[in-house]
């Protein structure tokens, strides 16, 4: 089942098209990944998708009903994490908690009831009562995802919620939006760290320049490309002869040695996996060996023609 | 309603706003010498303590487009015409209590008659409607807090002397007392005047009035901006 939908969906703002035809769709409990450099226009899709500004062209369906500006009854369902940390420095956690949970007609016992558990779940319980200007970054980050929970919504869109913090909080996080997912509510998850994509998203949707570039499932988006292969291999008799032989292989393009270690770069799917171990055994024997998969950033450099932190530099 | 109440919390518990809204007025009240009939300059300056007081809760709006709060607030079931009017109504209302404590404890050191004092309030309270609204306006021309209230500053202080805080209106030579006109200062002084010639006179509910829609314009102006 579709929970939220794009089709041709066009923002422009003056002259710069920050949505060029984006067409997406978001189905029911999964986790969809949307990857894409800064200025990639992610923020924006997710604004047009939110009904927080309206599209020049192109409709977004949610619930089954058209997405629209005025349309306030289909944010009810809805929970928003900004990308910047937006919450109030001068009400404590659980204040502002209140006031969003409020906002969504959350109250009584059950606010108090939601508020409570909302702080467990980003493990702020302790700071129920202090006022998060004086949060570390990964504290406010959580307090952040808190506040677009408590009215638990069933549809959650996180925009970058992991930037610029620890490991250990950013670990917490992706756990947790997992744990959400886990329960049944839909996530959409933007971030440019291809890593974090990679290790939560169910499916995954890259966009850059305003454009959806690939979609589908990470093994679907890797089995798309035509990778090169590369073959780190430990040999016991390092000769120049070997590098030889390794070169006459069919499809190898470079080999670099470095003491008894050797990296292979082959063309795209040349199977020379089982070439290049044969080829080590005979002149000796061969201490370790490892084939680097292809990951999303090779994705994004083949379809793209540049690294995804190129994107990040020049935005 | 949980935007009023918010609102009310944070306007409250700021610390500079203490001083605005409590301290300084309370200080103001009971020096004797700003409150003879004659010369009466603590009428027109707790004007400008409105004004400013106004001037510092309506940053919370800012405060609220520039941190990108706003963008959570309108994620949520909320329209424009809920976030601004529980907003203002909350501020209104601070203001509304300030004013009807300062009164209370003017009529009573200085033996303002019933009249007056309801006259004062009335005054005073559609005077921080007009402030509240300016505030908006202005505040919404800008994306930057600092510049904003340095620039405020600068404009207020000639808004005060066009509107006969500094200098009675009738001093003012013709041209500035027209532009004058142009802003709430100056029907708020005017107002004042009014009440002190005796019983409300035309001028006074005139100068009432013009503030209203001087608001009212201002407030339109205000609430366009929505996200940023
Ligand atoms: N309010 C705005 N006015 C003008 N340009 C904008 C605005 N918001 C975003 N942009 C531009 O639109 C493009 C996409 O931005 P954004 O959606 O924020 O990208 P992302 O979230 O992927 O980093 C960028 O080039 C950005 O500069
Ligand atoms: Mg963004």
């Amino acid at each position: 089942m579709i929970v939220a939908s794009m089709v041709d969906v066009v923002k422009r703002y003056g002259k710069l098209q920050a949505l060029d035809h984006v067409s997406l769709s978001i189905r029911k409990g999964e986790i969809l990944g949307l990857l894409g450099p800064n200025g990639a226009g992610k923020t924006t899709a997710i604004r047009v998708l939110a009904g927080l500004i309206g599209a020049d062209s192109g409709e977004i369906m949610l619930r089954g009903e058209r997405q629209d500006v005025n349309n306030i009854r289909l944010k009810q369902h809805m929970g928003l994490v900004t990308q910047e940390v937006t919450i109030f420095e001068e009400l404590t956690a659980e204040e502002n908690l209140r006031f969003f949970g409020g906002l969504y007609g959350v109250k009584g016992e059950l606010l108090r009831r939601r508020v409570k558990e909302t702080l467990e779940f980003v493990g702020l319980s302790e700071y129920a009562k202090k006022e998060p200007g004086k949060f570390s970054g990964g504290m406010q980050r959580r307090l952040n995802i808190a506040c677009a929970l408590v009215h638990s919504p069933d549809f959650l869109i996180m925009d970058e919620p992991t930037v610029g913090i620890d490991p250990q909080s950013r670990n917490y996080i992706l756990e947790s939006v997992r744990c959400l997912a886990q329960n049944g509510t839909t996530v959409l998850y933007t971030s440019h760290y291809m890593e974090e994509v990679q290790a939560i998203a169910d499916r995954i949707v890259i966009m850059d320049q305003g454009r959806v570039i690939a979609d589908g499932t990470l093994e679907e988006l890797i089995g798309r490309i035509q990778h090169e292969e590369t073959i780190r291999i430990t040999v016991t008799n390092p000769s120049s002869a070997l590098t030889e032989s390794f070169r006459a292989i069919q499809g190898v393009k470079t080999v670099t040695q470095k003491g008894a270690d050797y990296t292979i770069v082959s063309g795209a799917s040349s199977g020379n996996l089982n070439r290049v171990l044969a080829v080590a055994q005979q002149s000796g024997g061969v201490s370790n060996m490892a084939a680097d998969k292809p990951t999303l950033e090779d994705v994004f450099l083949t379809l793209t023609g540049k690294k995804l932190r190129d994107g990040e530099a020049s935005a | 309603m949980t935007i009023f109440r918010f609102a009310l919390m944070r306007g409250l518990r700021k610390k500079s706003m203490f001083a605005a809204l409590f301290a300084v007025p309370l200080a103001m009240i009971f020096i004797r010498p700003l409150w003879t009939p004659e010369n009466g300059a603590g009428f027109v300056f707790y004007g400008m303590v409105i004004l400013f007081a106004a001037f510092s809760l309506v940053r919370l709006i800012m405060t609220d487009r520039v941190s990108g709060t706003i963008v959570r607030i309108f994620a949520a079931p909320v329209t424009t015409f809920q976030y601004l009017s529980q907003n203002l109504l909350a501020y209104w209302l601070i203001l509304g209590i300030q004013t009807v404590v300062m009164v209370a404890v003017g009529a009573m050191l200085y033996e303002w008659g019933i009249e007056m004092a309801a006259q004062l309030i009335l005054c005073y309270t559609v005077f921080a409607v007009a402030s509240i609204a300016l505030s908006l306006a202005w505040t919404s021309l800008f994306r930057s807090k600092v510049i904003s209230d340095a620039v405020f500053s600068i404009v207020v202080s000639f808004m005060a002397l066009l509107g006969g805080i500094f200098i009675p209106l009738s001093m003012l030579p013709d041209i500035l007392r027209k532009i004058g006109m142009l802003f709430p200062t100056y029907w708020f002084s005017n107002s004042l005047l009014g009440i002190r010639d005796g019983a409300a006179s035309r001028e006074y509910w005139l100068s009432l009035l013009i503030m209203l829609l001087l608001s009212a314009a201002s407030l339109l102006y205000g609430s366009k901006r929505r996200l940023e």
